[in-house]
């Protein structure tokens, strides 16, 4: 696979197969419901995703994953080449108060020739789309740094995507700045910061060559540990530029508004800002619908960057913000110097819908709902448990390949409660659940069969039909299991039984496994078999006596033949008296 | 395995690799065998008698004077070793002050950690201690003889590295002591208050005089605002002392600590060496362009300026007029800050935190005491500041790092490197160059100077600029340097001397430690920092700058004269103009000098300069040859000294004295014989 810059669609969030444990929690937090659940685990289907970075967030497992760039940043370092460090603005909230002006500091340490806040492109852009917007009063402008809303509404809203402002991200704005700053061609550019969509957007082909690796704050922190650099024990020292104007909020909700030089209030309804999912959705729908604001600025993270999913550290995101509005407050920023606008920062945007997925009939969808006994509306709970909103939608995303069926929780605990109840009551040993005082919670028809009662025992005391003992030692907590053979005479009854504890509901079970049919047929068996024996050893005796009586017979019957045989030869032998050959080998010798 | 390269320490196979003694090999097989007087960088003196091993066939010998030799069989404990080196230290301990707990070297003694370590538990013999006199008349150094067990160690480095000879053993038997010359006190002789003595030391005989009682009455003087300046090699070493590794970055917390203690604000001595460098280095350009009073010596090392105006007066007009980076710091402070900090004037106190003890010194200069206030109140060396942390509680590994106060709390890396040897050519080279040049440069590091050795050389170019460099360390190299440079054998444009091992780093004011390894990580501390810096040049430095428009106009201006510059003094012990004694016409003649200093006074140079009048006056030679008293010319030792024209007569009788003059006169005029 492919993970170099410039690949288009190149993967950025992956899943890690070990840690998944199929809770869905990363489908219903998928904005655009790109995680195929397939045989319980999940997966990122690139083409659909657009790297916001929310699963990796919300995955409890952390079994979601962003791309690992430390090694690719690592390798940038080779002699001759300066490599450039761009610092999201919201590092302000990660590397708090002593630790900001030591932050450029670490990173020289590292290597980086250039250290500057991204932020130092973010003033060009503001002003380059405020030019924009001035110029073209009569449309809507979605005025965003974030490349998650990018691919978001090029791909899933492709009607709004003609309005995205067309002017490229600080982060490039930056990464174009140094080069033309420290100039030559053996400069590397390396953005760290919050946000996982950024790694997309390095990838992304019309931006080549401007931005070679993109890190997290978490994997700088890596890095540093790696390098046993430690923040607190570094000097302090400036970015090599400051940034101008109100630039340094650009990672806040309203920061690109107020670097504009907009109205920042809140209840202007031509200027809007909207941070989220929700937010950005209603938000789109109303320009859609013609009677939007006219200046839209979307952040994909709620709160904005400062509140990215790639923040090593789970804080507030108001107090992020309070940290970025306290840095920004406390150092300088440079005076405005070129107001011209730079023509390098232009792009474009283009609708590139990637939902091509085939049209699902309503008689599929009826189907798939009766498949899984949701036929009738009022059998459709809608719950969400599966991740995804509605049980059509499900539905569809089983006929699409996106979902499986033994994804719905409801119908499978329904399922699975029957099956466990049918196992209990059909069992044929008994069982019983009592509770922590060792009265009668529950038992099965077989139980009841044993000892001969009814549901009339329910929170009677065990002892009301046996003796209490094994599981009065189970409840005094030893052994936490115990198996035995117990005789219950008076049901005429012997038991193999099982008892155990289960310690986290405070209850005792008890299965007993009834053997007395098992006893009475032991007894005829071992009958059988010591008749048996005796017979076998009546006929061994037979045999052998037998055998030696023959024996005899044999014995007596040789001797006589071979003297009957010596007087033969005699008689036939009277010339001659030595030893000759007989026919068959055998050599007989004369007497 | 080659068995002749191989010797044997406790049953353990060591090979033999260019190991100077036995100590030296079993300190590689990791036996640290005790010792007083065994300092790797000095010379090997056998006289503490504690390094004793037994060798196979040669019995008890000092491993610190025994070379190792292949097959050799040593062990370096024995019970008859064990006996004799507890009899040793009993020995010592009977004849020492054990005032241990009230000792400034308490916790840090190595006579207190070799007791412990070799089990001595009592001492059999009966205490021969006889109280001296404390001399604390230096204020940099406190030399107290109860505490000394006469290693030598001190003697030796004052001698052999430094090349001062401040001190040496006097008398003899029960009676030996190590003193200043003719007994005199530490402050009254030639001691250049470079404090080695005090960082070899191994007890508290030589310890650097503290400053923290006073530090501590200015912070608790309500009506006091005390400021603090901090040294580049003090932040790479406080750490140290408590428990982190040599060279960690601790700026943060030293400012956390300072601030705990009660100092008003926090200031870098940085700063003020990005202003040491821009002077210099305009200095340095000027003489360079007219090529006079070259080579240029630097200026910053306070040991090395007392040491120049002793030994080498000659030399004076060619070491720069800059002051050292804390003076100037002093001067620039007692000018901005009062209105900067809303303080009057007298209620500015002003602490400098340094490696060093000869800064307290300097700190102490008249001359650096506009209006009799001094510009720099107090020096704390590293080891003060770590015990007033100590004292005030604070858990200095848990402080929060803080920051240092602007404006004089900005730096550049220039001013960072100052405290490693070579870093002052280094940052001055930074300017210099571009300057000569005419433009600026992308890089900024010079390697080329940095580096271990006590004497280095360097050639730079700079456009059609040749700049020859020389950077020392250790006195005695700098004498050598200041001796070629007088017989003209060498073309050196600049030249930086520092007194300390390794600069300021190894200064004796740091955490006392005797192992290489960590110089070399203090000095790798500060080169990290210039590292991390966003600035690397003095000249980028816009605080300075800001304060050239405001205050000094340009470097080398005569405000900039004023504040950051000083004059030196010929420090030869007895100063004054020669006295004519016997006087003739004004001719070219032969000069008779006699010295009359006291050694030579007392070998007997009184009775012979009457001798040498009266044998002119009976010859007639007045018309030839003047007769002068004069004073020392440095040859105590082998005294009496004349001169006789160019000629130095040294153990000079009456009949060499007239056997050189007749030599002279015959020569210069043949005819009159």
């Amino acid at each position: 696979m492919s993970l170099g810059p410039g690949t288009a669609g190149g993967q950025v969030v992956f899943t890690n197969k070990a840690r998944c444990r199929d809770c869905y929690r990363c489908v219903r937090y998928c904005p655009v419901k790109a995680i195929r659940m397939h045989e319980g685990q999940a997966n990122v289907v690139a083409e659909r995703c657009i790297s916001c970075g929310t699963c990796v967030r919300e995955c409890p497992q952390g079994a979601k994953s962003h791309r690992a760039d430390l090694d690719r940043a690592r390798q940038l370092f080779s002699p001759g080449v300066r490599v450039a460090a761009s610092i999201a603005p919201s590092f302000a909230a990660v590397y708090r108060t002593v630790l900001r002006q030591r932050l450029p500091s670490a990173l020289r340490q590292l290597g980086f020739a250039y250290v500057g806040e991204t932020v130092v492109g973010a003033w060009h852009v503001a002003l380059q789309s405020a030019a924009i917007a001035a110029a073209n009063p009569q449309r809507p402008h979605i005025l965003t740094a974030c490349p998650a809303v990018v691919r978001f509404v090029e791909r899933y809203r492709p009607e709004e995507a003609p309005n995205l402002m067309p002017v490229v991200s600080p982060m490039i704005a930056h990464a174009k700045h140094i080069r033309a700053r420290l100039a030559g061609d053996q400069v590397r550019v390396v953005f760290i910061g919050p946000c996982v969509a950024k790694k997309a957007e390095a990838d992304r082909p019309e931006f080549a060559g401007l931005v070679d690796c993109v890190l997290t704050f978490q994997e700088l922190d890596d890095w540093l540990a790696a390098e046993k650099i430690d923040l607190a024990a570094c000097e302090e020292s400036e970015f090599d530029e400051k940034p101008t104007g109100a630039a340094r909020l650009y990672a806040l909700e309203g920061g690109s508004v107020r670097t504009a030089g907009w109205s920042a209030d809140m209840l202007d309804g031509r200027v809007v800002t909207a941070s989220g999912y929700e937010e950005l959705c209603m938000a789109l729908d109303a320009i859609a619908a013609g009677d939007g604001p006219r200046v839209l600025e979307p952040l994909f993270c709620p709160q904005g960057c400062v509140n990215g999913p790639a923040m090593p550290i789970a804080r507030n995101a108001f107090h992020c913000r309070a940290d970025v509005l306290e840095y920004d407050a406390c150092r300088p920023t440079s005076e405005p110097g070129d107001r011209r606008r730079d023509p390098g920062l232009a792009t474009s945007f283009e609708a590139a819908p990637r939902d091509a997925a085939p049209a699902v009939s309503e008689e599929e969808i009826r189907q798939e709902l009766q498949r899984t006994g949701k036929a009738r509306p009022e059998d459709q709970l809608n719950c969400g448990a599966c991740g995804y909103a509605t049980c059509r939608d499900k539905a569809v995303a089983v006929i699409r390949g996106m979902a499986e069926a033994e994804m719905c929780l409801p119908r499978m605990k329904r399922l699975a409660e029957q099956r466990i109840d049918r196992i209990i009551e059909t069992s044929p040993n008994g069982i019983v659940i009592l509770d922590d005082h060792l009265h009668i919670l529950n038992m099965n028809p077989a139980f009841q069969k044993f000892f001969m009662c009814s549901e009339a025992v329910f929170g009677q005391p065990i002892s009301y039909l046996m003796d209490p003992q094994p599981f009065e030692r189970l409840a005094c907590g030893q052994p936490a299991k115990a198996e035995m053979t117990v005789e219950h005479k008076k049901y005429g009854l012997l038991c193999y039984q099982i008892l155990y504890a289960l310690p986290e509901e405070n209850q005792y079970v008890g299965i007993f496994v009834n053997i007395t049919h098992n006893h009475d047929s032991q007894k005829k068996l071992d009958h059988v078999r010591s008749e048996t024996v005796r017979q076998a050893r009546e006929l061994l005796d037979h045999q052998i006596r037998m055998a030696e009586q023959l024996a005899q017979f044999l014995g007596e019957s040789t001797a006589r033949g071979e003297d009957l045989v010596e007087k033969l030869m005699l008689i036939a032998g009277a010339d001659g008296g030595g030893p000759r050959d007989v026919p068959n080998g055998f050599t007989v010798q004369a007497k | 395995m080659e068995p002749q390269n191989f010797l044997t320490i406790d049953r353990v196979a060591i090979p033999i690799e260019g190991e100077r003694n036995l100590l030296e090999s079993a300190r590689k097989a990791g036996i640290e065998i005790p010792t007083f007087c065994y300092h790797s960088q000095l010379s090997i003196y056998g006289a503490c008698r504690l390094c004793l091993v037994d060798v196979e066939g040669r019995g008890i010998v000092a491993s610190c004077s025994t070379p190792p030799e292949a097959g050799m069989v040593v062990r370096t404990h024995t019970e008859e070793i064990r006996q004799m080196r507890k009899m040793a230290l009993e020995l010592i301990l009977a004849n020492h002050e054990q005032t241990c707990p009230t000792c400034p070297k308490n916790a840090t003694c190595k006579l207190q950690d070799l007791t412990r370590r070799l089990g001595v538990d009592r001492v059999r013999f009966r205490p021969t201690h006889r109280p001296q006199p404390v001399d604390s008349t230096s204020v940099a150094l406190v030399r107290n003889p109860n505490k000394c067990i006469l290693c030598g160690d001190c003697v030796r480095a004052c001698d052999e590295i430094q090349g001062v000879g401040a001190i040496d053993f006097a008398y003899r038997g029960a009676r030996a002591s190590v003193i200043p010359a003719f007994g005199k006190n530490l402050a009254d002789g030639e001691c250049v208050n470079c404090g080695l003595c005090a960082s070899v030391c191994p007890t508290g005989a030589l310890t650097p005089r503290p400053e923290c009682d006073d530090v501590w009455k200015a912070l608790h003087d309500p009506s006091k605002k005390v400021v603090a300046q901090i040294a580049p090699a003090v932040r790479v070493a406080l750490g140290e002392c408590f428990g982190m590794p040599a060279g960690r970055i601790e700026t943060g917390r030293i400012v956390a600590a300072l601030k705990a203690l009660g100092f008003a604000a926090v200031y870098d001595t940085s700063f003020a060496a990005d202003l040491t460098v821009l002077e210099e280095a305009n200095e340095f350009i000027a003489r360079k362009q007219k090529g006079e009073k070259l080579p240029q010596f630097t200026s910053c090392c306070p040991a090395w300026v007392k040491f120049a105006e002793q030994f080498c007066p000659d030399q004076l007009g060619r070491l720069s007029s800059c002051r050292s980076p804390q003076q100037m710091f002093g001067a620039l402070a007692r000018k901005m800050l009062p209105e900067r900090l809303k303080v009057a004037e007298e209620n500015l106190v002003i602490v400098s935190l340094m490696p060093c003890t000869a800064k307290k010194f300097e700190a102490r200069q008249p001359k650096f005491a506009a209006g009799g206030r001094r510009d720099v109140d107090f020096v704390l060396t590293t080891q003060e500041l770590a015990r007033m942390i100590e004292e005030a509680g604070l858990c200095f590994e848990r402080l929060e790092p803080q920051s240092l106060d602007m404006p004089l709390g900005f730096k550049t890396g220039a001013g960072v490197i100052f405290g490693a040897s070579g870093g002052v050519t280094e940052a001055v080279l930074r300017y210099a160059v571009e300057k000569l040049q005419g433009m600026a440069l992308d890089a900024f590091e010079f390697r080329e100077v940095r580096g271990e050795a006590g004497v280095r050389e360097a050639t730079i170019r700079a456009g059609d600029v040749t700049v020859r460099l020389a950077v020392v360390h250790g006195l005695r190299n700098a004498m050598n340097v200041v001796e070629k440079v007088r017989r003209g054998e060498c073309d050196y444009d600049l030249v930086e001397v520092m007194a300390c091992p390794g600069g300021c780093i190894g200064g004796a004011g740091q955490p006392v430690t005797s192992d290489g390894a960590v110089r070399l990580a203090r000095a790798k501390g500060l080169y990290d920092a210039d590292t991390m810096m966003q600035l690397h040049k003095p000249q980028d430095n816009h605080v300075v700058n800001e304060c050239y428009a405001k205050y000094l106009h340009e470097p080398g201006s005569r405000a900039a004269h004023e504040l950051l510059h000083t004059g030196y003094q010929n420090r030869r012990r007895i100063r004054g103009e020669s006295i004519v004694v016997l006087d003739a016409e004004p001719r070219e003649k032969l000069v008779v000098s006699v010295c009359v200093g006291t050694s030579c006074f007392l070998r007997g140079s009184q009775g012979l300069l009457k001798s040498l009048a009266s044998y002119i006056e009976n010859e007639d030679l007045e018309d030839q040859v003047e007769v002068q008293a004069s004073f020392c010319f440095e040859k105590c030792n082998e005294g009496p000294t004349v001169h006789v024209g160019e000629q130095t007569i040294r153990h000079c009788t009456l009949e060499a004295a007239v056997k050189a003059i007749e030599g002279e006169v015959r020569c210069a005029a043949p005819a009159v014989v």
